[in-house]
């Protein structure tokens, strides 16, 4: 679900960014006001979780991949407001680092992944704990299932408009080539299906394996992370390479070069957009996971460790350098 | 009661302007010096395996100095950012900075290559010189200094350069700690307007050095009244057993 770069128009990617810069302004208020000093490191550990999740890829039938995000995970252990800044840090890792999804479309991907996911996600896991208290589990499925279908609903619209508004005078698209007829099925139909059904299986894996193994972390009391919760971030880094055995390029996440030859849900395109060829670039440190002269898996596992520790170290920074703060009671 | 008038009057003393944020600075340098000197390897008790850790450390350079392969470097990358998480907060602060500071500077310094086009392998450099930076400072972080300067002489480096770099390290904590009382009693008394301040920071200089002298001096004498020839470890021991002590 990356968008990667030069699939939205520069205007479009500012309009995102645009609406993310105050959300993300807010949501490290209300960090720094509601998470603890000591409970900083473990919103790290769910960042890298986060970061994870996204490189087990899950083949479809028609050569696409996806995978799960965790953000609606995040939002039941940590909040919503801090499941997208844990989310957005992911994002940007991925983006800077790995070369996935655009930088330019940061924006884009932080709205849908970490704004519209976790709060929708959350929002209906609230939903069936009212109805149903007993059924914990449950919640979180369906909050997740919710979650990850508002993203990929939001990815299709993004998609689809860009042909309608940006094209050139002979009719070709400039950027993402595909109307809403085709990108919004496109998008839901793997979404509504297998990678939303990954993502229920990643949330409520995860999730019942903390209720039991570290019981203090889903009740919101753990001050650090134990031995449990390190192993379950060893297993999942262990396990990474496992994402390489999907074989084909997510919808819309197609190179430059092969965007032509792509069968889009439809005909094949039969040429380049004209935005694409010659848009923006950057080089990132280990583009798609790995690097040249480096055997896949060991490119998939390395970074895997970096990008999962980079997160954590971010976290663990910034809860070094909040202030200890004592409640008196006198508020 | 009734107040005396003077009391009721309201004070208009201003103290003039007065420059004296060269003490200030003065003083937080000292005191940054002397502050990272204690804190290293602050609140570990056990300092065993320095050796080691410098063979490991002496190895970890030449490793990355020689590599050619990213596929060593990023794992080398990877163990860095790993052996930090489970560090605490202040330390991964101060390696990450450390580390960073160097980078940039060498980025810098490769800057102009990468204009004129050399290609992207130029930044190895940059990255080389973020691993050795953060392996250097996690050891710092990691032994106090004295276990390194015995380290260094169970290495066998001659005896003499160890008693130097301890010596040096020693003075640098004792004239610190002196020079930051002297500045602070400075500071304290120059309340208003003190035009002899500069002055009075170049009598701190020269009182500095007259302490270093006679504490020279008392170090000799401490020396000689305890056998200390100015060698260390092993060496000393076998000297002891060999003298028949």
């Amino acid at each position: 679900m990356h968008i990667p770069e030069n699939y939205l128009s520069p205007s479009t990617c500012a309009v995102m960014g645009a609406v993310m810069l105050p959300v993300w302004l807010i949501a490290v208020q209300k960090v720094k006001k509601e998470v603890s000093k000591e409970r900083m490191p473990l919103l790290g550990i769910g960042a890298a979780f986060a970061f994870l999740a996204m490189m087990f890829n899950i083949p479809l039938p028609g050569g696409t991949t996806g995978h799960a995000v965790g953000g609606t995970l995040l939002a039941i252990l940590f909040g919503p407001w801090a499941a997208c800044l844990a989310v957005s840090l992911a994002l940007v890792v991925q983006a800077v680092f790995f070369g996935d999804g655009g930088i330019l479309a940061i924006g884009a991907n932080c709205f849908n992944m970490a704004l519209c996911m976790p709060f929708a996600g959350y929002a209906v896991y609230r939903l069936v704990r009212r109805l149903a208290p007993q059924h914990e589990l449950l919640a979180a499925g369906a909050g997740a299932y919710v979650g990850i279908n508002m993203a990929a609903f939001m990815a299709g619209i993004e998609f689809g408009i860009q042909p309608a508004l940006f094209h050139d005078a002979a009719g070709q698209a400039l950027y993402a080539p595909y109307p809403l007829s085709i990108a919004l099925p496109a998008m839901m139909l793997g979404h509504l299906t297998l990678f939303g059904l990954a993502e229920v299986v990643f949330t409520t894996a995860v999730y019942a394996y903390l209720r039991k193994a570290a019981p203090e972390i889903t009740a919101a009391r753990a001050q650090r992370a134990g031995k449990a919760v390190y192993a379950l971030l060893a297993a999942l880094i262990a396990g990474t390479p496992l994402g390489l055995l999907a074989a084909g390029t997510a919808w819309g996440e197609w190179g430059a070069e092969e965007i032509a030859e792509t069968d889009g849900f439809g005909a094949a395109l039969g040429y380049t957009p004209s935005g694409m060829e010659n848009g923006f670039s950057f080089d990132a440190l280990l583009p798609d996971y790995g690097a040249a002269g480096i055997p896949e898996v060991a490119g998939y596992l390395l970074s895997a460790v970096i990008g999962a520790a980079m997160l954590i170290l971010v976290f663990r920074l910034a809860a070094s350098l909040k202030r200890q703060t004592v409640d008196y009671g006198t508020r | 009661m009734e107040l005396p008038n003077w009391v009721l009057q309201e004070e208009t003393y201003q103290p003039d302007r007065d420059r004296d944020a060269f003490l200030s600075r003065s003083l937080l340098r000292i005191l940054a010096v002397v502050l990272s000197l204690r804190a290293q390897g602050r609140g570990r008790t056990k300092q065993r395996h320095a050796g080691l850790a410098l063979l490991l450390l002496f190895l970890w350079l030449l490793l990355t100095v020689t590599a050619q392969n990213t596929l060593v470097l990023l794992t080398e990358l990877a163990v860095t950012l790993v052996y930090l998480v489970f560090c605490d907060g202040r330390t991964i602060r101060r390696v990450l900075a450390t580390g960073c500071a160097a980078a940039l500077f060498s980025l810098l310094l490769v800057l102009p290559a990468l204009f004129f086009g050399s290609g992207a392998r130029v930044l190895l450099l940059p990255g080389k010189t973020f691993l050795t930076m953060c392996a250097g400072s996690i050891l710092a972080e990691r032994y106090a200094w004295h276990a390194l300067t015995a380290a260094l002489a169970a290495a066998h480096l001659p005896q003499i350069a160890i008693f130097l770099l301890d010596t040096t390290l020693r003075s640098i904590l004792l004239l610190g700690e002196q020079a930051e009382q002297m500045l602070t009693a400075l500071k304290l008394r120059s309340v208003g307007h003190n035009h002899r301040k500069g002055r009075a920071v170049s009598g701190v200089l020269g009182a500095l050095f007259l302490r270093s002298q006679a504490m020279s001096e008392e170090m000799a004498e401490a020396m000689t009244c305890r056998c200390f020839t100015g060698t260390y470890g092993r060496q000393k021991r076998e000297e002891a057993e060999h003298a028949g002590l």
